[in-house]
Protein backbone atom coordinates (compact mmCIF):
# COMPACT_ATOMS: atom_id res chain seq x y z
CA UNK A 1 0.00 0.00 0.00
CA UNK A 2 2.79 2.37 1.01
CA UNK A 3 4.94 1.53 -2.02
CA UNK A 4 1.90 2.00 -4.29
CA UNK A 5 1.49 5.49 -2.85
CA UNK A 6 5.17 6.32 -3.42
CA UNK A 7 5.11 4.95 -6.99
CA UNK A 8 2.03 7.12 -7.65
CA UNK A 9 3.94 10.15 -6.34
CA UNK A 10 6.99 9.34 -8.50
CA UNK A 11 4.74 8.97 -11.57
CA UNK A 12 3.56 12.55 -11.13
CA UNK A 13 6.95 13.82 -9.92
CA UNK A 14 7.40 16.31 -12.81
CA UNK A 15 4.01 17.89 -12.06
CA UNK A 16 4.73 18.05 -8.34
CA UNK A 17 8.06 19.78 -9.15
CA UNK A 18 6.15 22.20 -11.39
CA UNK A 19 3.82 23.13 -8.53
CA UNK A 20 6.79 23.43 -6.15
CA UNK A 21 8.47 25.93 -8.48
CA UNK A 22 5.11 27.69 -9.09
CA UNK A 23 4.63 28.08 -5.32
CA UNK A 24 8.08 29.64 -5.03
CA UNK A 25 7.33 32.04 -7.93
CA UNK A 26 4.03 33.11 -6.30
CA UNK A 27 5.64 33.71 -2.88
CA UNK A 28 8.88 35.30 -4.06
CA UNK A 29 6.98 37.54 -6.49
CA UNK A 30 4.94 38.88 -3.61
CA UNK A 31 8.02 39.37 -1.40
CA UNK A 32 9.83 41.37 -4.10
CA UNK A 33 6.68 43.45 -4.78
CA UNK A 34 6.32 44.15 -1.02
CA UNK A 35 9.96 45.24 -0.80
CA UNK A 36 9.54 47.64 -3.74
CA UNK A 37 6.37 49.07 -2.15
CA UNK A 38 8.16 49.53 1.20
CA UNK A 39 11.03 51.27 -0.56
CA UNK A 40 8.43 53.54 -2.21
CA UNK A 41 6.99 54.26 1.26
CA UNK A 42 10.44 55.37 2.43
CA UNK A 43 10.42 58.08 -0.25
CA UNK A 44 6.67 58.83 -0.03
CA UNK A 45 5.68 58.57 3.66
CA UNK A 46 2.31 60.21 3.02
CA UNK A 47 1.32 57.09 1.02
CA UNK A 48 1.23 54.93 4.17
CA UNK A 49 -2.53 54.42 3.94
CA UNK A 50 -2.22 52.93 0.44
CA UNK A 51 0.62 50.66 1.55
CA UNK A 52 -1.45 49.51 4.58
CA UNK A 53 -4.24 48.47 2.22
CA UNK A 54 -2.03 46.67 -0.29
CA UNK A 55 0.34 44.74 2.03
CA UNK A 56 -2.32 42.30 3.41
CA UNK A 57 -3.08 41.28 -0.18
CA UNK A 58 0.60 40.63 -0.84
CA UNK A 59 0.70 38.69 2.40
CA UNK A 60 -2.23 36.61 1.18
CA UNK A 61 -0.24 35.83 -1.98
CA UNK A 62 2.73 34.64 0.13
CA UNK A 63 0.50 32.30 2.16
CA UNK A 64 -1.07 30.85 -1.01
CA UNK A 65 2.44 30.27 -2.38
CA UNK A 66 3.60 28.75 0.91
CA UNK A 67 0.63 26.38 0.94
CA UNK A 68 1.44 25.16 -2.59
CA UNK A 69 5.13 24.88 -1.61
CA UNK A 70 4.51 22.89 1.57
CA UNK A 71 2.06 20.42 -0.01
CA UNK A 72 4.21 19.87 -3.11
CA UNK A 73 7.37 19.84 -0.95
CA UNK A 74 5.89 17.13 1.25
CA UNK A 75 4.96 15.02 -1.79
CA UNK A 76 8.48 15.45 -3.20
CA UNK A 77 10.06 14.61 0.14
CA UNK A 78 8.06 11.46 1.04
CA UNK A 79 9.63 9.00 -1.46
CA UNK A 80 13.14 10.43 -1.04
CA UNK A 81 14.24 8.77 2.19
CA UNK A 82 17.74 9.94 3.14
CA UNK A 83 17.56 13.44 1.61
CA UNK A 84 17.02 14.84 5.12
CA UNK A 85 20.65 13.91 5.89
CA UNK A 86 22.05 16.45 3.41
CA UNK A 87 23.23 19.65 5.10
CA UNK A 88 21.99 21.82 2.20
CA UNK A 89 18.52 20.31 2.55
CA UNK A 90 18.62 20.94 6.29
CA UNK A 91 19.68 24.55 5.61
CA UNK A 92 16.76 24.95 3.20
CA UNK A 93 14.32 23.56 5.76
CA UNK A 94 15.76 25.89 8.42
CA UNK A 95 15.17 28.86 6.09
CA UNK A 96 11.63 27.63 5.36
CA UNK A 97 10.87 27.46 9.11
CA UNK A 98 12.44 30.93 9.55
CA UNK A 99 10.28 32.57 6.83
CA UNK A 100 7.25 30.68 8.13
CA UNK A 101 7.66 32.05 11.69
CA UNK A 102 8.56 35.47 10.29
CA UNK A 103 5.35 35.39 8.21
CA UNK A 104 3.29 34.74 11.34
CA UNK A 105 5.04 37.68 13.07
CA UNK A 106 4.41 39.95 10.05
CA UNK A 107 0.70 39.07 10.00
CA UNK A 108 -0.04 39.10 13.71
CA UNK A 109 2.21 41.97 14.91
CA UNK A 110 3.61 44.09 12.06
CA UNK A 111 0.46 44.46 9.97
CA UNK A 112 -1.97 45.43 12.81
CA UNK A 113 0.55 47.89 14.32
CA UNK A 114 1.23 49.44 10.93
CA UNK A 115 -2.51 50.08 10.52
CA UNK A 116 -2.55 51.87 13.89
CA UNK A 117 0.47 54.03 13.00
CA UNK A 118 -0.74 55.14 9.55
CA UNK A 119 -2.20 58.51 10.73
CA UNK A 120 1.13 59.56 12.31
CA UNK A 121 3.40 57.91 9.72
CA UNK A 122 4.36 61.06 7.79
CA UNK A 123 5.25 62.85 11.06
CA UNK A 124 7.87 60.15 11.73
CA UNK A 125 7.14 59.99 15.46
CA UNK A 126 9.19 57.97 17.96
CA UNK A 127 6.69 55.11 17.74
CA UNK A 128 6.97 55.08 13.96
CA UNK A 129 10.78 54.99 14.22
CA UNK A 130 10.71 52.06 16.69
CA UNK A 131 8.18 50.22 14.56
CA UNK A 132 10.28 50.79 11.43
CA UNK A 133 13.28 49.12 13.09
CA UNK A 134 11.32 45.96 14.05
CA UNK A 135 9.45 45.80 10.76
CA UNK A 136 12.69 46.44 8.85
CA UNK A 137 14.37 43.42 10.49
CA UNK A 138 11.32 41.23 9.65
CA UNK A 139 11.38 42.49 6.05
CA UNK A 140 15.12 41.76 5.73
CA UNK A 141 14.61 38.24 7.15
CA UNK A 142 11.80 37.68 4.66
CA UNK A 143 13.87 38.95 1.70
CA UNK A 144 17.04 37.00 2.54
CA UNK A 145 15.12 33.88 3.62
CA UNK A 146 13.00 33.62 0.47
CA UNK A 147 15.91 34.29 -1.86
CA UNK A 148 17.99 31.73 0.05
CA UNK A 149 15.23 29.13 -0.34
CA UNK A 150 14.97 29.73 -4.10
CA UNK A 151 18.75 29.58 -4.57
CA UNK A 152 18.85 26.27 -2.66
CA UNK A 153 15.92 24.99 -4.76
CA UNK A 154 18.00 25.71 -7.86
CA UNK A 155 20.89 23.68 -6.39
CA UNK A 156 18.57 20.71 -5.67
CA UNK A 157 16.83 20.62 -9.06
CA UNK B 1 14.47 13.97 11.14
CA UNK B 2 12.22 12.38 8.48
CA UNK B 3 9.12 12.72 10.67
CA UNK B 4 10.07 16.21 11.86
CA UNK B 5 10.12 17.45 8.25
CA UNK B 6 6.79 15.76 7.53
CA UNK B 7 5.27 17.31 10.66
CA UNK B 8 6.64 20.78 9.80
CA UNK B 9 5.25 20.52 6.24
CA UNK B 10 1.80 19.51 7.50
CA UNK B 11 1.87 22.28 10.11
CA UNK B 12 2.85 24.85 7.47
CA UNK B 13 0.07 23.70 5.12
CA UNK B 14 -2.56 24.03 7.84
CA UNK B 15 -1.20 27.40 9.04
CA UNK B 16 -1.18 28.68 5.44
CA UNK B 17 -4.85 27.72 5.05
CA UNK B 18 -5.60 29.46 8.36
CA UNK B 19 -3.92 32.71 7.25
CA UNK B 20 -5.55 32.62 3.80
CA UNK B 21 -8.97 32.38 5.49
CA UNK B 22 -7.95 34.97 8.13
CA UNK B 23 -6.84 37.55 5.54
CA UNK B 24 -9.78 36.93 3.19
CA UNK B 25 -12.18 37.25 6.13
CA UNK B 26 -10.61 40.50 7.39
CA UNK B 27 -9.87 42.20 4.09
CA UNK B 28 -12.62 41.00 1.76
CA UNK B 29 -15.61 40.09 3.89
CA UNK B 30 -15.66 42.43 6.88
CA UNK B 31 -15.05 46.07 7.69
CA UNK B 32 -12.70 45.13 10.54
CA UNK B 33 -9.66 46.66 8.86
CA UNK B 34 -11.46 49.75 7.60
CA UNK B 35 -10.12 52.86 9.30
CA UNK B 36 -10.93 56.53 9.40
CA UNK B 37 -7.98 57.20 7.14
CA UNK B 38 -9.55 55.01 4.46
CA UNK B 39 -11.54 58.00 3.25
CA UNK B 40 -8.24 59.67 2.23
CA UNK B 41 -7.82 56.97 -0.40
CA UNK B 42 -11.08 57.79 -2.15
Amino acid sequence: MESEFFSWILKYDAWIRFFHVAGAIISLGSVVAADIILLWLKFKPNMASIVAKVTPLLSLQVWIGLFILSVSGLLLFLPRVGIEGYSLFQLKMALVILVFLNGIFLNLWVSPNFNKLVPEWSQNTKMVKNFTKAAGIATAVSFLGWWGIVVLMKIFY
Amino acid sequence: MYWIIISVSVLMSLTSIFFVIYIVKNEFKSNKNDYKWDKDLI
